[in-house]
């Protein structure tokens, strides 16, 4: 591997007033091209900002990032770089999805014509085929009945039906890294470990990195390779998912373990 | 059977509004004061003798009977299709109706065409760049278009280009099968002033709904993936926000028709709305009662039609 990691966030600190404290302070995170990176911690603890620090989603009106922090991609600067030259990052290097399934997708827009969008969005050469590949897409994110769904609007679909459908538009453009922002969190246990699943099974066809964002230490067992505890804004722990599991250091680690009551039984991945 | 008795409800409610508008239409000029005998006789009435052939116009015209049995003649006849004659020119009230219907619609149709699209375009841009310099400008405008009666920008724009500037006409109406160059020149002040009121309403709701729009996470979603700015902001958002216009213009065509009698009244353009000014003043009880009936069947057809487009166009709405 090569010293310099597909992304590198380095010294991150976000705030969104001068007189609050800053949300986010001094994060660094990495992650290595290909592996499955988790950032754990409680509501409020700093995991969107930062997640959405790297494709410069914050509302830059009020949000202001530290003269000292930097993100690459690729060894390329991203927080420096024009918001017009990240057009060009979203959805094609670096893909998110996001929580609440309800109203991630525009309602009033067959799904397969916003997969369609994206696709077109960063590959305009590929117009003409784009049906065929969105059909194609939306089977390799496991959904059944592909050309029937391409038809169908948001509100005819399940939760893990919509999700699926975010992760297809995600992927549309085959980005290096997908970020998902608590992605399962608002769908029950079964679908969530199918989904789970199939994000797994799309990063390792395709050599895609995942970090994967969630305050579920179920989610990290099963689906993390190293992890991140952010608490306050800050990482205070971090290693191989393995360890941090059986052998937390940090207080507020031992905490969010033990608030989980039982990992579904799931053994930590990389054990 | 569902849809069926969905109808059935419906036309309920529709002619128990009608009845309502009738009753008002019946009333209201018999509660204010004015003999429409006297109007007719004109300035013959003042004159001692002419008490019997007062009480003869009112025979002729059913006044001498209760209000009751007049309304119910009325009623009667119009259930038949029959909304009578004028008491002054002895046309039928169908006729002359039909006849104000083009000034009147056409200055509807134009105010509707212009504030539309540039409402759209206004309160998209206000609400994307929030507390900027274009929202700012807007806000201002639309308060004023909002704030400042139909009748007096007329007559303030009557003032400028018409009287001081002389570049354009202060009224009159032309058929645009007539003379299309005329209908335009002679249409451009009274539409002017339609689409500005119009307009402040329309922006202010797309402002309202792309405000919300806006911040909803399908947004968010498009700007993740790389979607761009004007695409985001001119299909995304304005599909939601537009959407709903469709059952405000529904909703706010009474208001529409209600300005539109006004500004053409002040304009001279012979629509619907002289033709009730001019009735009610003369105390033509025929004309305005069908008038005012035959407008608000229409007002409502309209308001049924936007709902059903809207039912159309939203996909979340089934059945
Ligand atoms: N748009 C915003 N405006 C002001 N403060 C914000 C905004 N977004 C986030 N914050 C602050 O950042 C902190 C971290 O939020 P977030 O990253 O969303 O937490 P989480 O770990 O639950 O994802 C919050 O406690 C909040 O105070
Ligand atoms: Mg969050």
């Amino acid at each position: 591997m090569s010293d310099q990691a597909l992304l590198e966030i380095r010294d991150l600190s976000v705030r969104f007033s001068a007189s609050a404290p800053p949300a986010v302070r001094g994060v660094s995170i990495r992650v290595e091209a290909g592996t499955r990176v988790g950032i754990i911690g409680e509501s409020g603890s700093g995991k969107s900002v930062t997640a959405m620090s790297v494709l410069r989603l914050n509302d830059e009106r009020i949000a202001h990032y530290g003269e000292e922090s930097s993100i690459t991609l690729d060894g390329r600067e991203l927080l420096k770089a024009p918001l017009s030259a990240i057009q060009g990052v979203r959805g094609a290097q670096a893909s998110m999805i996001f929580q609440d399934p309800m109203s991630v997708l525009n309602p009033v827009f067959r799904v397969g014509h916003q997969v369609r969008d994206v696709l077109v969005a960063h590959r305009p050469e590929l117009r003409k085929t784009a049906k065929a590949l969105v059909i194609e897409s939306l089977d390799a994110v496991g959904i059944r009945n592909p050309a029937a769904v391409y038809r169908q609007y948001p509100h005819e679909l399940s939760g893990g039906m919509r999700q699926r459908v975010m992760i297809a538009m995600a992927i549309a453009s085959s980005p290096r890294l997908l970020i998902a922002d608590e992605a399962t969190s608002a769908l029950d246990v079964t679908v969530q470990a199918a989904v789970l699943e199939t994000i797994g099974a799309l990063a390792d066809d395709r050599g895609m990195a995942v970090l994967m964002i969630t305050h579920d230490m179920g989610v990290v067992a099963r689906f993390c390779d190293y992890v991140y505890v952010m608490y306050h804004g800050e990482v205070v722990e971090s290693g191989a998912a393995a360890d941090i599991l059986t052998s937390p250091q940090h207080d507020y680690t031992k905490k969010l373990l033990a608030s989980v009551p039982r990992l579904h039984g799931d053994q930590p991945r990389t054990a | 059977m569902k849809i069926m008795r969905r109808a059935g409800i419906e036309a309920a409610k529709l002619a128990v509004v009608l009845w309502f508008v009738s009753v008002f239409a019946f009333l209201a000029l018999r509660l204010t004061p004015g003999d429409p005998a006297v109007l007719l006789l004109g300035p013959q009435a003042g004159r001692p003798d002419a008490a019997e052939t007062l009480a003869r116009l009112r025979t002729e015209m059913g006044l001498d009977q209760p209000w009751p049995v007049q309304y119910g003649i009325w009623l009667g006849d119009i259930l038949r299709g029959d909304f009578g004659v004028s008491s002054r020119s002895g046309v039928a009230v169908v006729e002359l109706v039909a006849g104000a219907v083009p000034p009147t619609l056409f200055l509807i149709l134009g105010a509707v065409l212009i504030a539309v699209p540039l409402s759209i375009i206004f309160g998209m841009a206000a609400a994307y760049f929030r507390n900027g310099i274009v929202d700012r400008a807007v806000r201002l405008v639309t308060t004023l278009a909002i704030a400042i009666p139909a009748v007096w920008l007329g007559l303030f724009l009557i003032i400028i280009f018409s009287v001081t500037l002389d570049i354009l006409p202060s009224g009159g109406f032309t058929s645009p099968f007539d003379d299309f160059g005329e209908f335009f020149i002679q249409m451009i002040l009274p539409v002017t002033t339609l689409a500005i009121f119009l307009g402040g309403v329309l922006t202010r709701f797309v402002y309202a709904e792309a405000s919300d729009v806006l911040r909803q996470d399908y947004m968010r979603t498009a700007l993740a993936m790389g979607i761009s700015t004007p695409r985001r902001v001119f299909v995304y958002a304005m599909r939601n926000a537009v959407t709903p216009m469709i059952t405000i213009v529904g909703v706010q065509i009474g208001a529409l028709v209600g300005g539109a009698v006004l500004v053409e009244a002040v304009f001279g353009l012979g629509g619907i709305g002289q033709l009730l000014l001019s009735s009610v003043l003369n105390r033509d009880y025929q004309v305005v009662q069908g008038a005012v009936l035959l407008t608000t069947i229409v007002v409502l057809l309209v308001g049924y039609l936007a709902d059903l487009a809207y039912r159309l166009v939203d996909p979340r709405i089934t059945e």
